[in-house]
């Protein structure tokens, strides 16, 4: 959002700081100031205003309003325009109404159009707007197109609410706000044509659309040269209807923006006053005003909180007095007021005697007119300060037990506890639904009083007429099925009770609050504290244990790290918005993104080692894998890395099977946990972590010497190396420590392989003789020339 | 030695080189920083990239249609219906986590307060890159929970941990400062600033973990609070060692991975 220094300026008759420091202060209070530009004689701020401030803050206003709060100034509630003009408030009192009013404004969806204001203004000349006006709109990057439009579009930027002005005599009859018809168009202002649909509300006159509500005006009935009576629109809409047209047709506004945002339907009467008044002194002294039309069927209450000086420091770790709590509050506008809960909620409630009953009322829209039994007791605790849940099975537990069943009520329960019932009539809850979902009581519960002392109850009852009653609690029928006694206020200390200020929707409960008092009062003053709570020593997480032992080894073994992209142009599963062609899927292996890799690093390095741990995404389910790829290995080479790695994580039991794709399968007992190739492999790492153990047993050293014989065996091509090891293996027994295969040719001419090892023998007992040592030899040459087809060189 | 050893031995020849490999920057910097925190008691806690919706955002109190999910530029996988994935329900929609958070969700499910962790980890946004912008890179989440964690202890933590991570290298003490923000899933909502050559930068985000937040892993917010941050881990590298472009860390280009 762009704001301007001069326009800021208008709204206090003290010299601001300069703009450099007032965009410091706004970036340390209330929202980053991204930047800071000099125009002309102007600067203007460009501040970072997110979801959370954008009902109210989208607007110059709204910015002013903070610069008030945290500079401790008083606001003007409106700008000075301009020294030259006179007294905005007053010009606009001065100015006829004209008897045409707009009488024609039939609103068909009033969840989405939640308020519409309408007026004629009769006999505008259209033209360019003032010098100061146009500088102002310029000045935040608006282009100004005439003295109408830009009186809109300045209303807009000023108070945050969004207004559209209809060339009157275009209109076809009167204002219809109704979603388009499947297949209707409108052609908008800047001259696109968009097809509309069932789900898009538009302003209609009888006969065609006029404009996307709260989005874009169309050309129908353009404001043009010779425009004479406009209607004026300032109206609410439903944010996320907003939201999903503006992204399907691909057009976003300054309108859009805000009402996207959601900004209160009570925004709308200061746009369309402002906008008149404006209207009124810039177009010409003739003009003529129609009453407003408002349809405005669901008003919403004003919302109040509760905020103890204990919450705020029990959260920020500071204390900060209650003076200085309300008068922090009271600078960002909120109504504050001191009470005490309890006494205020039985004030309030006997008050209320006699209300309606309505089923399903709400707090929001249908209190203090008429309640049902959940929501009687949330305005009740609301303007009480107190937050409570709003169903009655969640305000059950959210209260704690009080009165142990055979007790006399009267001894236990405190006025302002709650009474819950199973009125047996209607819908029983039997599971919180809102707070902490999922809690469950078996006897089920429906209905809920407040506790009044000596006896009494208030609750809003459905059986009789007059609504809100108190009764005797031992005679009310509808607590005759007693579910037990709760109580919300366990201490009885005054609090500050808040109203919070109408546009200010991002408020709803007292951490909000808590950040309010904590920005203003500037977090550099909350001093740094270090936890007092015990420090566990923290706990071993084994994915990234073993990844480092893993790293560690394999950098040793000269292989470097790369971070790969996970997306991949084929995969199991398909991205629907990718960004690229090549990035549609998720990989579902690192090898072949490696050996891309590889490929290039290539052009520099005569040989390339590298290696990934990183998660892929095979159909059955994410999971985190290794791999490891060499430019110029062998099969071997790479066998032996991987007997390596697996020694050292202690994983043994490893072989190797023949594969149908890749060379093998590595597998440990009966599980495969990786493939490997001539020039690299891939282990499930979640499995290698599984089977890692840290445990090495160490084997003491023996004291006697070790002697080395070397063996060679001829064995047809099929024969595997494994399968003459286990044979030497098997036969030599605890002696043989060590064996080494050091040698492997093909015979030329002939379908045979020569193995060649070097067997060593070691006893922890004793130094072996010659004698020992050839009974073992001969041994096992005997077992390997057991085989036919093998041949043991002597 | 002898003389005549010696003599054969040119020691300005340079020494052969024993062909290790390199670490990429991206652990190194995961590394310090989870030994930082580690020592500081926090354990470190994982959860999945390929997320769902719920765990996304839903439950970090950004729901359906909230302009929040706007400071989420989201890729979107399709149904593990769709995908044949079997592990998660088919109608579930999925997305590709768009930052660490979501283990804050996993996490507190399965654990009671008092607790203290971070959660490293891969996340996504879809965006066009640039020199500062990637569609993939690394967050450090951290999350406190217990009967009494304030402000003024993530600011303790904060402190201590940026002291750590930069101070090595000139031993200059590390200044922060809080200034508000917005993030759904806490409040208040605090960005975190480092003095950087005479400047504020953005470090990281903050806050108090948000009661809706707490009330969806079923923590009553009346009994526990807490705080949670998130930093990018890109960004401590490129800060740390002085690299201009994110772009970098996923090229695999070794003539940048051996320089650490």
């Amino acid at each position: 959002m762009k704001i301007s220094y001069n326009w800021l300026q208008s709204y206090f008759t003290k010299k601001l700081p300069k703009p450099e420091k007032l965009a410091e202060l706004l970036t340390m209070h209330s929202f980053e100031v991204e930047s800071v530009e000099k125009t002309g004689g102007d600067y203007i701020l460009d501040i970072d205003v997110l979801p959370n401030r954008a009902h109210d803050c989208l607007s110059h206003n709204g910015v002013a309003k903070e610069v008030s709060a945290i500079l401790n100034l008083n606001f003007l509630s409106r700008a000075f325009i301009d020294k030259t003009l006179k007294d905005p408030a007053a010009s606009s009192t001065g100015k006829k109404f004209s008897s045409k009013s707009l009488a024609n404004v039939s609103v068909k969806e009033s969840e989405l159009c939640r308020r519409y204001i309408g007026r004629i203004v009769e006999g505008v000349k259209v033209g360019s707007s003032p010098k100061w006006m146009r500088e102002r709109l310029e000045a935040i990057g608006q282009k100004s197109i005439n003295n109408i439009v830009d009186a809109t579009n300045y209303v807009m930027f000023e108070t945050g609410q969004p207004l559209h002005a209809f060339d009157a005599d275009k209109v076809e009859g009167g204002i219809v706000v109704r979603k388009a018809k499947d297949g209707e168009k409108i052609t908008t202002l800047d001259g696109q044509e968009i097809k509309l649909d069932g789900n898009v509300l538009i302003i209609a006159d009888e006969k065609s659309p006029l404009a996307i509500a709260g989005i874009k005006g169309g050309k129908k009935a353009e404001i043009g040269e010779k425009t004479k009576n406009i209607i004026l629109e300032a109206a609410n809409f439903e944010p996320v209807n907003i939201r999903k047209t503006s992204r399907k047709i691909g057009i976003r506004t300054e309108s859009s923006l805000r009402f996207e945002n959601e900004i209160t339907p009570k925004l709308a009467e200061k746009g369309m006053k402002r906008a008149t008044e404006l209207l009124g002194d810039l177009v010409s002294k003739s003009v003529k005003v129609g009453a407003e039309t408002d349809i405005y069927p669901k008003k919403a209450n004003g919302y109040n909180l509760g905020v103890h000086p204990k919450d705020v420091s029990r959260l920020l770790g500071i204390e900060i007095g209650e003076k200085e709590i309300i008068d922090i509050l009271e600078r960002l506008d909120f109504g504050v007021r001191k009470i005490n809960p309890i006494k205020n909620i039985l004030k309030l409630a006997k008050s209320l005697v006699g209300k309606p009953y309505k089923y399903g009322a709400s707090v929001t829209f249908d209190a203090p007119d008429c309640f049902d039994c959940s929501s009687f007791v949330g305005y009740v605790f609301a303007h009480s300060g107190i937050q409570i849940p709003r169903m009655t099975i969640d305000q059950y537990f959210f209260g704690e037990a009080v009165h142990p069943a055979g007790r006399d009520v009267e001894k236990d329960l405190k006025p302002g506890d709650l009474v819950f019932s199973n009125s047996g009539n209607g819908k029983i809850h039997y599971e919180t639904k809102e707070f902490m979902k999922g809690q469950k009581i078996k006897e089920g519960i429906d209905h809920v009083g407040i506790y009044l002392g000596k006896g009494k109850i208030i609750h809003a009852s459905r059986y009789n007429t007059d609504g809100i009653v108190i009764e005797d609690i031992k005679k009310a029928k509808q607590f005759k099925n007693s579910r037990g006694f709760r109580r919300i206020i366990h201490k009885d200390s005054d609090l500050v009770l808040v109203t919070v200020p109408y546009e200010r929707l991002d408020i709803l409960g007292r951490e909000d609050l808590i950040e309010e008092i904590a920005r203003i009062y500037g977090y550099e003053k909350i001093p740094a504290k270090l936890p007092e709570e015990i420090l566990f020593p923290s706990k071993r997480n084994d994915n990234f244990f073993y990844a480092e032992i893993i790293r560690n080894i394999l950098i040793g073994a000269g292989f470097s790290e790369i971070y790969n992209y996970s997306f991949n142009p084929v995969g199991d599963i398909e991205i629907m918005n990718p960004i690229a062609k090549d990035k549609k899927y998720l990989r579902i292996n690192l090898l072949d993104g490696l050996a891309k890799i590889a490929k290039e690093n290539l052009r520099y390095f005569p040989a390339v080692k590298i290696f990934e741990i990183g998660e892929v995404f095979p159909s059955h389910g994410e999971t985190i894998s290794l791999a490891v790829f060499a430019s110029n290995a062998t099969f071997y080479e790479m066998k032996g890395l991987v007997e390596d790695l697996l020694n050292e994580l202690g994983i043994s039991d490893i072989f190797f099977q023949d594969h149908p794709d890749k060379v093998a399968d590595i597998r440990v007992g009966n599980t495969s946990i990786g493939l490997i190739d001539h020039i690299g492999w891939e282990i499930n790492f979640e499995m290698l972590v599984r089977l890692a153990t840290e445990e090495v047993e160490y084997r003491p050293i023996s004291r006697y010497p070790a002697v080395k014989r070397d063996i060679s065996v001829f064995v047809p091509s099929k024969t595997k190396v494994i399968e003459v090891l286990d044979v030497i293996e098997n036969t030599a027994g605890m002696l043989l420590i060590d064996t080494d295969l050091f040698d492997i040719y093909e015979l030329p001419d002939e379908d045979r392989n020569s193995f060649a090892f070097h067997l060593i023998f070691q006893s922890q007992e004793k130094t072996l003789s010659e004698e020992e040592i050839n009974e073992l030899m001969n041994k096992i040459m005997d077992a390997l020339d057991a085989n036919v087809e093998w041949e043991v060189r002597r | 030695m002898s003389g005549k050893q010696k003599q054969k031995i040119d020691v300005t020849a340079p020494g052969k080189k024993v062909g290790r490999g390199h670490l990429h920057p991206l652990t190194l910097v995961q590394k310090k920083a989870t030994d930082i925190f580690s020592s500081m008691g926090f354990n470190i806690a994982e959860g999945p990239e390929l997320e769902t919706e719920y765990y996304n955002f839903d439950a970090l109190n950004i729901p359906p249609n909230h302009p929040a999910r706007d400071m989420h530029d989201t890729f979107w996988p399709r149904s593990p219906k769709q995908s044949g994935i079997s592990n998660k329900a088919p109608e579930e929609n999925l997305v590709m986590r768009t930052h660490t958070s979501p283990v804050q969700i996993h996490y507190m499910e399965t654990n009671m307060p008092p607790f203290r962790i971070i959660a490293p980890g891969r996340v996504f946004r879809y965006e066009a890159t640039d020199a500062t912008h990637e569609i993939q890179f690394y967050q450090l989440e951290g999350l406190m929970v217990g009967k009494n964690i304030t402000l003024g202890n993530l600011k303790a933590v904060m402190e201590t941990f940026f002291q750590k991570f930069f101070s090595a290298s000139d031993g200059k003490k590390v200044e922060i400062r809080l200034r508000p923000s917005y993030f759904p899933f806490v409040e208040p909502g605090v960005e975190i600033d480092m003095k950087f050559k005479e400047k504020w930068m953005e470090i990281a985000g903050a806050g108090m973990v948000h009661p809706n937040v707490l009330e969806n892993v079923k923590l009553d917010p009346r009994e526990w609070q807490g705080f949670a941050f998130g930093m990018g881990i890109d960004r401590l590298a490129m800060i740390k060692y002085k690299i201009d472009d994110i772009r970098l860390f996923y090229s695999g280009d070794l003539r940048f991975i051996k320089q650490f």
